[in-house]
């Protein structure tokens, strides 16, 4: 009978029997048990320890006929763990004592992070000074509408954080909020180190707020976040009111560069009182590059006529050909000049 | 074959979607419509009022090797592409959002309606069979002899194959005097 | 002798429902005009249907086959099965939960509902398009949670094995949302395990508890617990568990939910907010959001308040035991949330910030 030698496989280690990481604890062939707690398996189905402990053979109810193999961290642990029970784990690390050691050891990075870290710090620092820069701007700015704040430092910190948190797309009360409550906590933190005196935390929380209520009620962004006076809703509702007004006037009396120079001027402060949203849907029916075809029921284009001269044609109207998918034949139609923003 | 948007004429308000196809390539279109159209001036937007074709889709005509493919080859690719289903399904029907929530409205009402009348039936089923059920009980107790015979076991009864259907005329041999019962 | 009656019987309308604001709430319709038109009148339309922004695409677009005329018919037959189930609803003598079902059944065919429930934003829901406070919209808002977020939210918690290490398990009931909107001012809602860096969690989160269940919003209150059971323990080898932020006794509406600084007072706070500081290689720290109910008496209708004085004294924030604290204050877990700290290089301006002791460092390897 052809055979080949024994391969030895089987337990090497029995229950009970302690066991260090990655010692193995059985030759199988196919998984004759199956890997339990802290126990791994390999491509030949050998179970191996992952954590130093003591072998256990075990059952497990929700394995039904299966056997396991698992490593418990203390002798008379019983495995399987109860199912609601907490994971019973082990730290391993050893703490470095040694203030030289732990030092190297804390500035050591990964490759991918050591090659990043580079990058990162100077975005990092490019952030650091674009805010630095807004906050020398609405000093100015602060100084320029005669806004008379306290202590300029917090008012500066909290517009550039709440121009952030706008950006972000919160809310503006929400925005307010989480801006002013960052500042109280910065400072509280500091304060609270420094072991400062109570009455004066309180008395600088309490300037905060009178700071940020200042603020919120002088100052408002545009819808491209950029500061300026405050106008309240009411107002930034009139404001547009008038612009549409002023906007149909000019539209319909339209007749040379000069007036649409003018419809294009309209839209220059409207980011202050106009939602994003707001103005792209007014530029797009007033700056509309073309009139549509049909007003009021009635269609704008217009056949030209044999007898008109080709003169004429190009001062009031624009000629132009379209494919007339009816007639299947080219025809030149006519607009009107005033139609086309760009002909103006 | 690119989808190119359209700033064209809507010919008909017909609630059907007709779209008119043309049988000959895009491109093709665009060089005979330019050649008309060279001595024009607006070319260009002739050109973009032509209306796509959408629905077709054509074979690989241009390869980077022109060779590839022999015609002998390619009627067998064709006579195995038409006996096989793959790819060979209805556009992706999209719809707008009001009309999704028309659709499911549709389907809720539907489904509910007929849940209706499946529950009616059931519910008249389930009322005969509780009649019959008391009229056996008391038949039972007032003949168990013809109770017997009212439970007999029916399984394998059928309607009768010789039997004739009736027809609005009658047939041309009348009656079959020399059947036998199997 | 039998008399013969001409039956005159008068054709009663179906009074329309889901058309009469008068006594359900507005946002039960669709609120702008021109959609509603387009979804329950849609044939009237001349342009195409509104929804489609682009009039090019509008012009391309045809709906299908009569789909108008089929709609307006089941719109009537579902609507009359509605006013059914409303009257059914009215009656004063059924209990709460039966009326809660009922006046689900009767919205839940409304397609204005429908409209306003899949095309608008549910987590931060607009209420006057999306009110949670009314049965229907909870009963969608749950069932979208439960299609992703709750299957996220219970994949996360099994496999980061926060259920067993922390609470021993859970059934989700509250849907529950974390930002950070302090520490940097951005704008996200966290995914369930998401690495966040020191910089970001170094101030305290913002809570968002969604309620889908019938509850007396004015009455119950909850406790919001941040657990973090990867805190080394030298003397036992092994980890322990402590209290990063603890606050009790809230009160949370269907709609107004998110809780920060404006919802609670320093009387709610059991634990201040101490920021994860992970130390060098002690390895991936999860930080456990935990959500819980506290006892309802359901004789007085009130519920149980925490009394935070005389809590603190039995337990040490350090060393903190939540599944004793829960059970000693019969509190009940509705809902969690997870996110993990590690290790970077401000973690030590965190430590600075907050005054704590300059973190150890471990050994890379374990042994």
């Amino acid at each position: 009978m052809k055979d080949s030698a024994g391969r030895r496989l089987g337990p090497k280690k029995y229950n009970g029997q302690e066991v260090k990481t990655g010692q193995i604890i059985m030759r199988q062939r196919g998984t004759k048990f199956f890997p339990g707690e802290y126990v791994g398996i390999g491509k030949d189905h050998t179970l191996f320890a992952l954590e130093p402990g003591f072998v256990k053979y075990y059952l497990d109810p929700f394995h039904p006929k299966r056997k396991f193999i698992g490593v418990s961290l203390s002798r008379d642990a019983t495995l399987p763990t109860n199912h609601f029970d907490p994971t019973p784990r082990r730290f391993g690390h050893t703490l470095l004592d040694n203030a030289k050691a732990a030092e190297k050891e804390e500035g050591a990075l990964h490759r991918k992070e050591y090659l990043a870290s580079e990058g990162i710090k100077k975005e990092m620092d490019a952030r650091r000074e674009r805010r630095t820069t807004l906050k020398k701007e609405y000093a100015k700015l602060l100084k320029k509408l005669k806004i008379d704040v306290s202590e300029t430092d917090i008012a500066t910190d909290y517009l550039v954080r709440l121009r952030s948190c706008l950006r972000n797309g919160f809310l503006l009360g929400d925005a307010q909020f989480y801006s002013k409550r960052y500042i109280e906590m910065e400072y509280q933190l500091r304060a609270e180190k420094e072991n400062l005196d109570s009455a004066l935390i309180g008395s600088k929380l309490e300037e905060i707020e009178a700071i940020t209520s200042l603020l919120n009620s002088s100052v408002s962004f545009s819808n491209k976040f950029d500061l300026g006076s405050f106008m309240s809703e009411s107002e930034k509702l009139e404001a547009r009111a008038d612009l549409v007004k002023q906007l149909k006037e000019v539209r319909s009396n339209l007749s040379n560069k000069k007036d649409v120079k003018k419809l294009r001027g309209l839209f220059d402060g409207a980011s202050k009182y106009l939602s994003l949203s707001d103005e792209v849907h007014l530029r797009r029916i007033y700056l509309k590059p073309i009139l549509p075809e049909s007003l009021g029921g009635e269609s704008q284009v217009v056949k030209p006529r044999e007898n008109d001269t080709a003169k004429s044609k190009s001062k009031k109207s624009v000629v132009f050909k379209r494919f007339n998918y009816e007639t299947s034949k080219i025809e030149e139609l006519s607009r009107d000049k005033r139609a086309f923003l760009s002909k103006l | 074959m690119q989808k190119r948007n359209y700033r064209g004429i809507k010919r008909n308000n017909s609630p059907v979607d007709i779209v008119l196809e043309y049988s000959v390539s895009q491109e093709y279109l665009t060089k005979m419509l330019s050649i008309s159209v060279r001595s024009c001036s607006c070319q260009k937007n002739v050109v973009n009022l032509i209306k796509p074709l959408n629905q077709v889709r054509y074979k690989r005509t241009k390869s980077k090797n022109s060779s590839g493919i022999t015609p002998q080859t390619q009627r067998i690719i064709t006579q195995l592409s038409v006996l096989s289903a793959r790819k060979k399904q209805p556009k992706m029907l999209k719809l707008s959002k009001e009309d999704l929530i028309k659709h499911q409205t549709i389907q809720t009402a539907w489904k509910t309606y007929q849940d209706i009348l499946k529950q009616e039936r059931q519910e008249s089923l389930k009322l005969q069979y509780n009649k019959i059920d008391e009229a056996m009980n008391v038949l039972q107790e007032v003949s168990p002899k013809l109770y017997k015979q009212a439970n007999v076991d029916e399984s394998g009864k059928i309607f009768p194959m010789e039997l004739r259907v009736p027809t609005d005329f009658p047939p041309r041999k009348i009656w079959y005097h020399e059947y036998k019962k199997q | 002798m039998y008399k013969r009656f001409i039956h005159t019987g008068r054709i009663t309308r179906s009074p329309a429902v889901w058309s009469d604001f008068t006594s359900r709430s507005t946002s039960l319709g669709i609120s702008s005009q021109a959609v509603k038109e387009s979804v329950l009148n849609g044939d009237k339309l001349e342009t195409g249907p509104v929804t489609l922004k682009r009039k090019s695409n509008r012009m391309k677009y045809n709906s299908p086959v009569l789909i108008d005329e089929t709609f307006k018919t089941c719109y009537d037959f579902l609507e009359k099965r509605s006013g059914v189930t409303y009257k059914h609803a009215n009656n004063p003598k059924i209990n709460p939960e039966f009326k809660e079902k009922l006046l689900i059944k009767a919205e839940i065919t409304n397609p204005e509902v429908q409209y306003n429930f899949q095309f608008n934003d549910k987590l931060d829901n607009v209420t006057s398009i999306i009110d949670y406070s009314l049965p229907v919209y909870r009963h969608l808002g749950k069932k979208h949670w439960e299609s992703y977020k709750q299957m996220l939210l219970m994949q996360r918690l099994e496999s980061l094995k926060v259920i067993p290490d922390t609470l021993p398990t859970l059934t989700p009931r509250v849907s529950v949302d974390i930002k950070f909107p302090y520490s940097t001012g951005v704008n996200q809602w966290i995914e369930p395990g998401k690495f966040l860096s020191s910089g970001v969690t170094s101030l305290e989160p913002i809570v968002k508890i969604q309620e889908f269940e019938l509850v007396d919003p004015k009455e119950q209150l909850y406790t919001v617990l941040i657990v973090n059971p990867d805190e080394p323990d030298l003397i036992n080898d092994t980890f322990k568990t402590t209290l990063a932020y603890g606050l009790t006794n809230l009160k949370v509406d269907y709609n107004d939910n998110v809780i920060d600084s404006r919802k609670f007072f320093p009387r709610n706070v059991l634990a201040k907010y101490l920021p994860p500081v992970p130390e060098k290689n002690a390895g991936n720290q999860r930080f456990a959001v935990w959500v819980l109910r506290q006892n309802m008496n359901s004789e007085t209708k009130k519920c149980d308040v925490i009394d935070n004085e005389a809590v603190i004294s039995t337990f040490d924030r350090n060393n903190f035991n939540i599944r004793g604290f829960v059970k000693e204050n019969n509190l009940d877990p509705v809902g969690a949330h997870v996110w993990r700290s590690t290790w970077d290089s401000n973690v030590k301006n965190v430590r600075d910030k907050y005054n704590l002791p300059k973190g150890r460092v471990f050994s890379r390897v374990r042994t």
